[in-house]
This record gives C-alpha cells, structure tokens and sequence, in this order.
C-alpha cells in the first residue's frame, strides 16, 4: 500500500515518518513524497489533481497487478468496503 | 459484493452532500443574538476537560477518545481529534470536498435554517436544515452520527465514545468557544498593529509605514466612503469611481415590485456604505453578508525602541492602552522572538512579519505566521545542496564565517552545523570574526584551508574580499547569503565572481519582478516611491491577505478564525512576489519552503539557478 503527499513541500520524509507512526503504519505501508513537479505528475496520472492542494479530495486506487485495469474508490472508503474490492480483486 | 460496495458509496454521497449543505446553510445563518443568550457559568475544571477532549483527544481518565468513522474505521485520540477538522476556533472548514460545519454554541444551539426571508419563506425542513442541538441531541449526534432533524451525518464524522459527563464537558466547551469576538473589535472598527524597531535601517522602516498608512487610508476610503463623500478632490493619484456610489432613493411602485425594490435598495446601500446594517445582527437577502466585516480598520504603529529585552514591556504598555486583532506585518532588528512570544501569549495573530529570524521552537506557536524560516532555510538549504554535490570522499574541508554578535549569521552558523551534523564527507570549521577580532581573509585562508567558503556576514565585512581573488586554487568556491546582502552588484566581488554562488531563498530576480507588478503598480498610484521590494511587497502582501481573512470571517470575529482563513487561503494567492509559491495548511507556519543555490552574472540583477528548488 502506498500514500502520496498532496503537499510535498511540507511533507517531508521526517513528517512522513511520524505520520506513519502515529497510525501505526506497517511495513508493506509507504508514504512517498517528492518535488512538486512530480507529485503534480502523479496527480494528473491517476486523474486526482485539483490545482490548489487544499481542493484535494480523498481516492484510493487498487490494481490486483502491473498492467491490470486500476478500480477507484472515490471519497473515504470504509474498511469493509476496501477489503471487499480488495478480495474481488485478487479472487480469482 | 460490488453492487454493495456501490450502494454504500451513494449512501456516503449522499450523507456527505447533506453535510455540505448544512454546513454552507450554518455559516450564513448565524443569528448573532445567542452570544448574549449563552453566558452560562461554567467552572474552570469542566472547562479544561473538554478543551482537552476537543484539542488533544484526551479523556479525563488520561486515556484516548477512541471513535469510528466511515463506519467501520476506528481511530484513537490525537489521529482524529475535534480540532482536526472544526479547528482551534470551532468555525469550521474544508478539506478537499468535504464541508466541516462550525460546532460552536453558538451555532449548534440555534436552528439551522435556510434563511431566506425577504424572498422566500424561510425553510426549516428540508435538506440544509436542522432545528436547534438541545444537550440531549448533540449527545446522539457525537456518539451516534445523528442530527436533530434524524438525519445521519456525514461518514467522516467520528462516532465517539464518550460517556455523557465527558459529553457534558465538551457541550460546556463548545458554548464557551468563539462565543465572543476577539479584543481589537468594535461595532465600527478593527484594531490592527504593526511593528517597527529600533536598528532596522530607517530606509526600510519608512518603506513599510508608507504601504501600511496608504493601505489603511485607502481601505477606509472605498468601504465608507467617508473621508471624501461629497468632495471633489483626487485621493492618492486618482480621482475615485467611488464617488459614483450615492444613495439610491426609491420611487413609488407597486406593492410586489415595491418590495422587491425595498430589499435591493438596503441591500445597494447597505453595501456601499455599510450604514444601515452597521452593528445589527439581522441576515439580509437570505443571507447575513460578507460586508458585516466591513468595519473601518485603525492602524496603530507599535515602534520599539532600545534593548530587545525592553520591548516585551513596550508591547504590553501599547497591547494595554488599545488591544488590536492582528499584528500585520512588522519589522525588526534581530529575532522576532520577543514579539513572536509576547503574540503568543495574548493569542495574537502577527500575519507575516518581514524577518530572517524567525522563532523556529520544537513546540512552535499557533499566532505568528511567516513567510520562510529564513536564516535557518538558508542554512538548511545550503548543506542539502552541499551534501548532494560534494564527493563523498576525500571529506571537504567547508569553512563558516560569521560574527557571533550578529543573530543572523549566528542562528545560520549553528543550522548549518546542526544540519551536517551525520555527514561525514564534509568537515566544518567555523570562524567566528567577532572572537578573531575582525575580518582578515587571507588570514582566514591561511589557516583553515578551505574547500568551500560559507560567508554569513553582510555588506559592510565583504569590502575585502577581493583580496582572494589570486587564491583560486585555496578558495573554489564561496557560499553568500542572498538575505543578509543589501547590495549585490557591489558584495559580489567582480574578482570573484565566477567562484561565488548565493543561497537564495526567493524567486528569481526576473520572476520576481514580474510578480511586483501588482505592487508596483499599487505603490505608484499612490505616489509612493519603489525603494525596497522585499519591503514594500510583504507588507502589501501581508495586507492583501488580512483584508480577505478579515471578509471571510464574516460575523465571528476570533483570531483562531482569521489564523485558520489565512491557512486555508494562502495557496490561493495569484501573485507570490517575492516568492516562488507560497503554501500553507493546518498548522503550518512558514509559507515559503526551500530556497535556490544561484549564479550571479556580469548583468545586473541578473542570477541564474544553479540548484533545483531545495526543499529541505
């Protein structure tokens, strides 16, 4: 599972680090940050970019491997909901 | 399963529209009467454990809140507190697409209605309406998700599990919270302050009173239109389109379009001249409008004179005679931190204070916004740039200069150290000039040997630097500070030109100057001179953005409130001057974030990047 910053400029790999902590996050959970450029790039690759940072909106992308078509959940996901598209996906 | 999913996800859509709704309805609905109503006592302890409850999400047992949101996701404590989200100031906010509604007393107790009397009938039912939180319903709202009128609220609104005495704490909080508006507010004006001290260079002093007078006066001028109603002579280059906005008297008509007539006369009126809804509470057109902070803003200039530590008693004795909302820009020799503290202490914005020396504290502050870290970034800036240029081995031998007696080349002196703390490629030494008794560059050179030269001295020591310039192979290259020079062209030896590169945390001088345009122009209309762009344009800036807080804070008029609009506006600011981009969000206190490793050429002005944007 992988986090993005939206505002990397304030996310530093330290604040990631304690961001990560304080929910606990395990070892197959990373956070990445990077320069603005390419946190914009992401954004406008997975079509989540809202141009000003504070318009930013909640999206989870799961894909059950490389080259596999990507199923978006729009908004905050509840855990059942993750887990269900979760094992839709990688169910055979 | 997948249709499940979906049908959730509309659910949610739907809940979170609803929310939205409710809270944009909420925030224009406000009837300020409840502020008189609501002055139960309360005792101090109860206070302090719902403010701990809102603030830290901490039970009175010493253990977390713990609370589910979207349904099923539980969160513990400071992961999802209450001022997360509805903020220090419990007026609310917005994350991405998600409305959070104001959950102060004053709001929670009062129906929430649409609010359109005047044209419509005034909805109390229906999507964006709830009747007024009785304890017994806001209970079911903070443990259950539901509102009064039996509507689930949004999914990312936590159900807490908090037993009714720690509810009864956190209602006690919430009526207590915002309830009255800030020291520095009157029904007819807005206190503001800036800071002047002694040691700036009066040059600079006057270049920020200059663009805080004009602003103000030009300020009061549009909103009332006072000071130049009915005269025909032309204030500040321009004689005002103002002058147009006379009252409108309405003629007789028929009894519908009368009062179709009546509402957009006060309403016309209203807002020029802010007359006839001054000081009342009541809500105009269906809305209670933006104009309400249109009170006429009162500059005060809080000159601090002598020893830094005499000023925390002068800001007092001022802070006393008149209290004022913000502090609005601001200069001074030296740290900020005695004003940064004494801010702190009254829970006083200070918006944006023109300073290389920020307080930069592990706790931080909550009332200081800055535009960068300054020294501190430079230095911070610096060693990422050397740590990512420098061959790891042999180590280089980097040399600082500085006077130990100058804040600004002493607080970079020690971030640059602190930053390479764990890099062994490099070996710092520092030269402090105050403790060798002065500048002496050959010396200096003779005995340290140096790779890399780090100067973070101003103007005044550089004059001898030229004398390296035949020891090229001692000294390749030298590190300036772009914040400590004045004069550039001159500082920037011509003998040593092409070994010398600047730590710049500021935009390109050609970017820059296409984005003092706004200012430039602003300045020139009213007839004052460009003397000092960095100056001149953070104390417009600064202005720029208190006047748009100031707007949005519609009715409440709580510091925390403006402090959190400033947050949540920056980013939206057209024109960065000085800066590349300026940025903020929930508890972020510096806007400008990184700095360039730059080349200054044979042209004047002229500086070319040598480094990406460094964001340390």
């Amino acid at each position: 599972m992988i986090s993005i910053s939206v505002d990397p400029e304030y996310d530093t790999p330290q604040r990631l680090r304690e961001y990560a902590q304080r929910f606990k996050a395990g070892a197959n959970w990373n956070f990445l940050t990077g320069s603005l450029a390419e946190v914009v790039a992401a954004q406008q690759a997975f079509q989540t970019y809202a141009g000003n940072k504070m318009n930013h909106a909640a999206v989870t992308l799961l894909r059950a491997r490389p080259g596999a078509p990507w199923v978006r959940l729009d908004g905050f996901a509840s855990a059942t909901d993750l887990v269900s598209e979760y094992r839709r996906l990688t169910t055979p | 399963m997948r249709t499940n999913a979906a049908g959730a996800c509309r659910q949610a859509r739907r809940a979170l529209t609803m929310l939205l709704a409710s809270w944009a309805i909420a925030a224009f609905a406000l009837p300020q009467d409840s502020r008189a109503q609501e002055s139960v006592p309360a005792s101090p302890a109860t206070l302090e454990i719902g403010k701990n409850i809102y603030r830290s999400g901490v039970l009175p047992s010493g253990q977390s809140v713990r609370a589910k949101t979207e349904g099923d996701v539980p969160f513990t404590g400071a992961q999802l507190t209450c001022v997360n989200c509805h903020r220090r100031s419990g007026l609310g906010s917005s994350e991405g697409k998600v409305g959070i509604p104001p959950i102060t007393g004053n709001y929670l107790f009062q129906p929430g209605t649409t609010a359109r009397e005047g044209i419509f009938q005034t909805q109390s039912i229906g999507p964006g309406t709830r009747p007024a939180y009785t304890p017994e319903t806001l209970r079911r709202a903070i443990q259950d998700g539901i509102d009064p009128s039996g509507r689930m609220l949004g999914p990312a609104m936590p159900r807490y599990a908090l037993n009714d005495a720690e509810i009864d704490a956190l209602t006690t909080y919430l009526k207590t919270l915002s309830a009255e508006p800030s020291p520095g507010v009157t029904d007819t004006d807005i206190h503001f302050a800036t800071i002047v001290t002694d040691g700036v260079d009066p040059e600079k002093s006057r270049a920020l009173r200059e663009v805080m007078e004009a602003y103000f006066e030009d300020h009061n001028a549009e909103i009332r239109n006072e000071t130049v109603r009915g005269e025909q002579k032309t204030v500040m280059g321009m004689t005002r389109m103002y002058k147009a906005y006379r009252k409108w008297k309405l003629p007789e008509k028929s009894q519908a379009l009368r009062e179709v007539m009546e509402a957009y006369f006060e309403d016309h009126n209203a807002e020029i001249r802010n007359e006839t809804v001054r000081g009342e509470q009541k809500t105009v057109m269906g809305m209670t409008r933006m104009y309400k902070a249109y009170r006429k803003w009162k500059l005060h200039i809080w000159s601090l004179t002598g020893a830094a530590e005499t000023w925390t008693a002068q800001l007092e004795t001022y802070y006393r005679t008149q209290p004022v909302f913000a502090v609005v820009s601001g200069i001074a020799a030296g740290n900020w931190q005695p004003i940064h503290n004494f801010c702190e202490r009254h829970e006083l914005p200070n918006l944006l204070p023109i300073t290389d020396l920020p307080e930069i504290s592990e706790k931080g502050g909550f009332y200081t916004i800055y535009y960068s870290r300054g020294m501190t970034l430079e230095a911070q800036a610096l060693a990422m740039h050397l740590s990512q240029t420098l061959p790891r081995k042999p180590a280089t031998r980097v040399v600082q200069v500085f006077r130990a007696g100058d804040s600004a080349g002493k607080t970079a002196s020690t971030a640059l150290r602190n930053a390479l703390k764990s890099q062994e490629s490099v070996h710092l030494q520092d030269w402090d000039a105050d403790a060798k008794g002065g500048i002496d560059w050959q010396r200096l050179v003779r005995e340290t040997r140096p790779d890399v030269l780090v100067v973070w001295l101003r103007d005044e020591d550089l004059t001898g630097l030229a004398t390296l310039a035949g020891n090229k192979t001692s000294v390749p290259k030298l590190f300036l500070s772009s914040s400590m020079i004045n004069e550039r062209e001159r500082s920037v030896s011509v003998a040593l030109r092409n070994q010398t590169l600047l730590v710049h945390p500021f935009d390109l001088p050609a970017a820059s100057e296409r984005k003092f345009i706004r200012t430039r122009n602003w300045l020139r209309l009213r007839d004052i001179p460009v003397k000092d762009m960095r100056v001149q344009a953070s104390a417009y800036l600064a202005l720029t953005m208190a006047n748009r807080a100031v707007k949005h804070l519609r009715n409440n008029y709580s510091r925390d409130f403006f402090i959190e609009r400033i947050e949540h506006m920056m980013d939206n600011i057209v024109s960065t001057f000085i800066y590349p981009r300026l940025s903020l969000g929930p508890g972020q206190r510096f806007a400008s974030k990184g700095a360039y490793i730059v080349k200054p050429s044979a042209g004047k002005e002229e500086l070319a990047a040598v480094s990406e944007w460094i964001v340390p």
